[in-house]
């Protein structure tokens, strides 16, 4: 299946601005959702964080190597136990505590009700989607409820995939024999693109599918017209 | 006897040259000196690097548009596979190898390492299974399943080809140089040294190969342990990833990955080692904070095998679970500061000197913060749900990797070269190759963060225009472009020094360690007698030991019957201990790995009735060996001048091989706690448990077979008595009964371990058992036969000590492996026998 | 002896990793068991049986660490000892998510 579906928002842009944008239809840094949304919030803090240590030990390594004596000032012990110890470990113990608090919040974060539950399943090299406890399916195509949280169970039929919708949320494995849950949330009603991000064969390229999230009055509509499962759920 | 009289210093050097040196010609077969194993180590592994890097521009000139046709999707799955496989296994971990073998006897103040004749065997193997690997390239039928070949992709499902074996028989294959490299290192370190250096006066880089090869020990055994059970599902369909049969794919990532992140830090700490190393000598002061970074180095040993799981962030175990990875993983970041801000501070408090390996060092310090920074990001749980998987990880792994090890190893490079070829640099390509490879490493991996996290997957072969990638994957393409480029006139920068580069009298940086003390290019003896070492040994003067080593003014400083002789020294103090006699040059490494590798080639071609046959053979071959090795008489000791006599190692109490045997018992214990943790994991995570038929348990022959195990253990004593014979040949016999027992517990069950992984867990466990029986079986009658030969008596029982450890080693896992089943019924919910 | 002494830098550790595998074990087991679900007062059994099993191993440490110091050795390997035990030490911090993290899928 090799389609080359769901990069619809590149159209509006041109490429020099893609060059230094962040934006596109499978762009993390371009979040839909709260999910996406924390983790890109995380990324610009970490990025920020990185960038002014990263100048700083550069700095210091310049300094020391071009103005042989500036550093001589601070003793050796106390470059090390200062700059090697103390700073990284508070820096990492607020990172590591923040990360966590972050991940728990993803983790439980329930929005617009209770949590639409739907299930992924991968096969080489394609998805399947099953809604409502397996009645109904799709083909390539996700069919979610805007502002709602989605709790996607993936798993797979052969080998690993993951599944990976970067604008609503994180990636979560679909390994056989296992059945692991991701959360995505999409804000607005839109089309948004997905992929498979775990190597799993030839095929592995053109697995994408998309992710179509529909306003609420009419998902439900919109979910009765989806085929009926041939075979029941697992 | 007392010490000759003192020698010119060229006579005593043709004396140590016809003892030590390698013959030309042929004879080169038979090389066993670590200088010449180390160079070959180090050139064999720089024409990987090339061969892995041809694969990178492969992949770089497919990835540089959209819809590229360049490659096909199964032949871009090959290119990206080997290109992984080949930088690691073939490039990274043998290079350090060749480096540390080549500097870390004449670091050390010795003569060579513990055991040439195992270093020659690794280099064999790692020859001719990296040859295996890039043939398997040339021939079309490479690995394709990436390069940690993920089940079930790379199961016999849907790699029904011969590709997934030549990476599980290639790899396996050379991780036995890995292991025995790291058993060598670490005895040699322990070891060999000059009389005096206590463990705390070594030069830092010989305290981070010891605790590299501390990991190696620990870190390579579950890769080997989940080759052999992938290679054993693929070959004889024991179960243990298929998850239809209980098996569970999530088993395999855990044990590659628990030998794949103490991996990364396996490949940076040499590195760091070395930089600990230059950056000193280029600052002309003494490495800051000896003690902490040692510390550091121990902390982040540990912390390493702490960290595995932040490769499986998404397969959805639970965030509590996760948290202790992720802290692991961020913490990883603190004892690396403490290198850095030590070499800071070091370079603070000295004049350093702006030179071509301070130019790399500096290439050094910018990409390795960089991917650090990137690493500790990736190491937040919420941040690696997105960035998993997609380029951004591959720009962070090439930070890591080329900053902490390729750009440590140019300037170890261009600091050590003058070492090898006793030529120094002339310095005209130097500088402009540096930029090329900085700058075009820099276009090519930075866009490649923005790339992933604008949702490029790993590992796809094209791309559709619409995506948006296509700017920045160009950018990568030519700034790959631009490095390789660079690194050609890195190869021919080094080679113009290998030819025109002028000779220089002695220790051209200034250094203090003592590998400056000895004639460059070095000679085969390294040093013509051994220092004495009153100092911490990065604070030495070789311009003035030098010349006094070279007459024969230190320890040995006169040969005696051809010997290749040593000082061994007490652990920790350095308090010489012994005369350590190492054995010839010989052919034997050659042939043995000649058979190892037809043993991996049976496998590959199905030929399995054929592969016991080759094992034999190794295993007659390597008996062989020993026929250098042993005295028939008790000697007294000998003098080694300044007045000391010392022992002959084989009537010390803890010679090299007691410690080898006991580092290679503990790898192997690391196997058996694999194989017994990997079985509980599938009981606790894989689906389709418990198994539907009953456990087999057959008490009556695990009950005799652990009588015998009992019977072999208590009669294989540790000291000669006149009953030794007898005993010995009491423990053969048990241990024959023990292999009757359990050969026939399995040839019953072999069927049922098939059906399911909890059998087949069951059937892996009493092989292991079986497989130690059978060595335990081959050494008692070896120690037979020794103590009829006259080799053993009551100061010379290392043979029968040897044993014991072997003995009680089979004793304590055999019991475990008995009780195992009961242990796995009880589990699985108690289907009885 | 010389064994000994070189255990000694390396003992805080080797419990880190021990400590490390078996908190790993027992969160493993204990959402394989439900423990999660049997609920004592505010707190689930399995969370219960982490906190405990990580101050017992925080006391471990302490306990061998202040072993491999007892000989008030103060030579340089004992400075190495005294630093990369107390690194251990301060690596339990890795544990501190029983307290309060989601503790099954």
């Amino acid at each position: 299946m090799r389609q080359a579906i769901g990069f619809r928002r590149v159209f509006v842009f041109s490429s020099p601005l893609l060059l230094t944008g962040c934006t596109g239809d499978l762009s993390a840094l371009d979040p839909a959702g709260p999910f996406a949304g924390a983790i890109a919030n995380l990324w610009w803090l970490m990025l920020a964080g990185s960038a002014v240590i990263f100048l700083l030990v550069l700095a210091l390594f310049l300094l020391v190597v071009f103005r042989p004596g500036t550093g001589r000032r601070v003793s050796p012990s106390r470059w090390i136990w200062l700059g090697g110890i103390v700073f990284p470990l508070v820096t990492l113990v607020a990172l590591i505590g923040h990360g966590l608090m972050r991940g728990e919040y993803i983790l439980n974060l329930g929005i617009g009700g209770e949590p639409f539950n739907v299930e992924a399943r991968g096969s080489m090299w394609r998805w399947d989607f099953r809604y409502a406890e397996g009645v109904r399916t799709s083909q390539g195509t996700l069919h979610i409820p805007a502002g709602r949280t989605v709790v996607v169970t993936a798993t797979s039929n052969d080998v690993i995939h993951s599944f990976w919708a970067p604008r609503l949320g994180g990636k979560i494995d679909a390994i056989p024999g296992h059945a692991a849950t991701i959360r995505i949330l999409a804000d607005r009603p839109g089309i948004y693109g997905g992929v498979c991000s775990e190597y799993c064969g030839t095929g592995h390229d053109g697995m994408s599918f998309e992710v179509h999230a529909h306003a609420q009055e009419d998902f439900e509509a919109i979910l009765a017209g989806l085929p009926q499962a041939q075979e029941p759920a697992r | 006897m007392t010490q000759a009289p003192r020698k010119s210093a060229l006579r005593l050097h043709r004396e140590l040259t016809e003892i030590w040196g390698t013959p030309p010609g042929w004879g080169r077969l038979q090389a066993v000196n670590h200088t010449v194993i180390g160079k070959r180590f180090m050139l064999t592994a720089l024409v990987f690097f090339a061969i892995g890097g041809i694969l990178a521009m492969l992949i770089r000139t497919q990835l540089a548009t959209t819809q590229s046709a360049f490659l096909d999707a199964a032949t871009y799955a090959q290119v990206f596979t080997m290109h992984g496989v080949v930088m690691m296994f073939l490039f990274a971990i043998p290079f350090f190898e060749g480096l540390a073998m080549y500097l870390l006897p004449k670091m050390l103040g010795s003569r060579d390492l513990a055991f040439p004749r195992m270093s020659a065997y690794g280099y064999w193997c790692y020859l001719f299974g990296g040859t295996f690997l890039v043939g398997a390239l040339v021939t079309g039928v490479a690995p394709d399943g990436g390069w940690f070949m993920y089940t079930p992709l790379s199961s016999s499902t849907y790699s029904p080809g011969v590709n997934a074996d030549v990476w599980l028989l290639g790899i396996t294959f050379v991780e036995i140089s890995a292991l025995s490299a790291a058993v060598e290192i670490l005895v040699s370190v322990l070891k060999l040294r000059a009389p005096g250096m206590s463990l705390t006066r070594m030069p830092i880089f010989a305290w981070y190969m010891l605790i590299v090869a501390g990991m190696m020990l620990i870190g390579f055994p579950p890769l080997i342990l989940g080759s052999i059970l992938l290679e054993a599902e693929r070959a004889f369909g024991l179960p243990f990833f298929d998850p239809t049969r209980g098996g569970d794919p999530l088993l395999w990532q855990h044990l590659f990955w628990l030998f794949g992140h103490p991996e990364v830090y396996i490949i940076f700490l040499p590195a760091a080692g070395a930089l600990s190393t230059i950056i000193p000598t280029l600052a002309r002061r003494p490495l800051e904070g000896y003690e902490i970074v040692v510390a550091a180095v121990i902390a982040l040993a540990f912390l390493s095998f702490g960290l595995w799981v932040h490769h499986m962030y998404t397969v959805g175990i639970p965030h509590v679970a996760l948290s202790f990875f992720s802290a692991a993983s961020g913490l990883a970041a603190v004892p690396t500061g403490v290198q850095i801000f030590a070499w800071l501070a070091t370079l603070a408090h000295g004049k350093p000197r702006l030179s071509v390996p301070m130019l790399h060092i500096f290439g050094f310090m910018f990409v390795f913060v960089l991917g650090g920074l990137t690493g500790v990001m990736l190491a937040m749980v919420p941040f690696d749900w997105q960035a998993h998987d997609t380029h951004f990880v591959v720009a962070h792994l090439h930070y890591v990797l080329v900053g902490g090890f390729v750009f440590p190893m140019l300037a170890a490079a261009y600091y050590w070269l003058p070492h090898i070829f006793g030529r120094q640099a002339v310095q005209h390509l130097s500088h402009a190759a540096f930029w090329m490879i900085f700058i075009g490493f820099n276009l090519t991996f930075f866009a490649m963060h923005l790339t992933g996290l604008r949702g490029m997957p790993r590992r796809i072969s094209t791309y559709p225009p619409e995506a948006g990638w296509e700017t920045l994957n160009f950018i990568s393409s030519m700034g790959g472009f631009i490095m390789t480029t660079g690194f050609a006139l890195v190869a021919l920068d080094l080679l113009l020094l290998a030819v025109f580069g002028k000779p220089f009298r002695r220790n051209p940086w200034q250094a203090g360690t003592l590998e400056w003390a000895m004639p460059t290019p070095p000679t085969a003896y390294a040093f013509a007698s051994l220092p004495e070492i009153s100092a911490r040994a990065d604070q030495l003067d070789p311009d003035r030991l030098g010349p006094m080593l070279a007459s024969g003014q230190g320890y040995l400083g006169a040969t005696r019957h051809g010997w290749m002789e040593v000082i061994g020294v007490d652990m920790v103090t350095g308090k010489p201990e012994q005369v350590v006699v190492l054995p010839k040059r010989t052919g034997l490494p050659l042939l043995t790995a000649i058979a190892t590798g037809s043993f991996f080639a049976l496998l590959l071609v199905k030929l399995y009735w054929l592969a016991p046959i080759a094992l034999l053979i190794v295993a007659a071959l390597f008996l062989l060996w020993t026929r250098d090795c042993g005295l028939k008489s008790d000697l007294a000791d000998l003098p080694v001048g300044h007045g000391t006599n010392l022992p002959h190692h084989y009537q010390t109490e803890q010679p090299p091989s007691y410690w080898a045997m006991a580092f290679t018992l503990t790898a192997d214990a690391t196997l058996f706690a694999s194989l017994l943790f990997g079985s509980l994991f599938l009981w606790l995570s894989a689906p389709n448990w418990p198994p539907e038929s009953a456990i087999p348990i057959d008490v009556t022959t695990s009950l005799i077979a652990a009588a015998a195990l009992v019977v072999a253990a208590g009669f294989g004593r540790a000291t000669f008595t006149g009953r030794t014979e007898r005993n010995l040949c009491i423990v053969a016999l048990a241990y024959g009964v023990a292999l009757l027992a359990l050969g026939y517990f399995l040839i019953n069950t072999h069927g049922e371990a098939t059906q399911h992984a909890a059998m087949a867990s069951i059937f892996a466990v009493k092989t292991y058992a079986i497989l130690h029986i059978f060595v335990g079986l081959i050494l008692s009658l070896f120690c037979l036969w020794r103590v009829r030969s006259g080799y053993v008596s009551v100061r010379r029982d290392l043979d029968l000590r040897l044993g014991r450890q072997w003995h009680l080693f089979t004793l304590t896992t055999g019991l475990i492996a008995l009780a195992f089943p009961l242990v796995i019924n009880l589990l699985a919910g108690g289907a009885g026998p | 002896m010389s064994g000994r002494a070189l255990l000694g830098i390396l003992i805080a550790w080797i419990g880190w990793a021990g400590g490390f595998l078996f908190l790993y074990a027992v969160q493993a087991t204990g959402c394989r068991a439900g423990w999660n679900e049997q609920m004592l007062g505010p707190i689930s059994l399995l969370r219960l049986l982490l906190i405990i099993a990580t101050a017992a191993i925080v006391l471990l440490l302490f306990w061998l660490t202040a072993k491999a110091q007892r000989d008030g050795s103060t030579s340089s390997l004992a400075r190495i000892g005294v630093l990369a035990n107390g690194a251990a030490l301060l690596a339990t911090m890795c544990f501190t998510g029983v307290v309060w993290l989601r503790l099954c899928a």
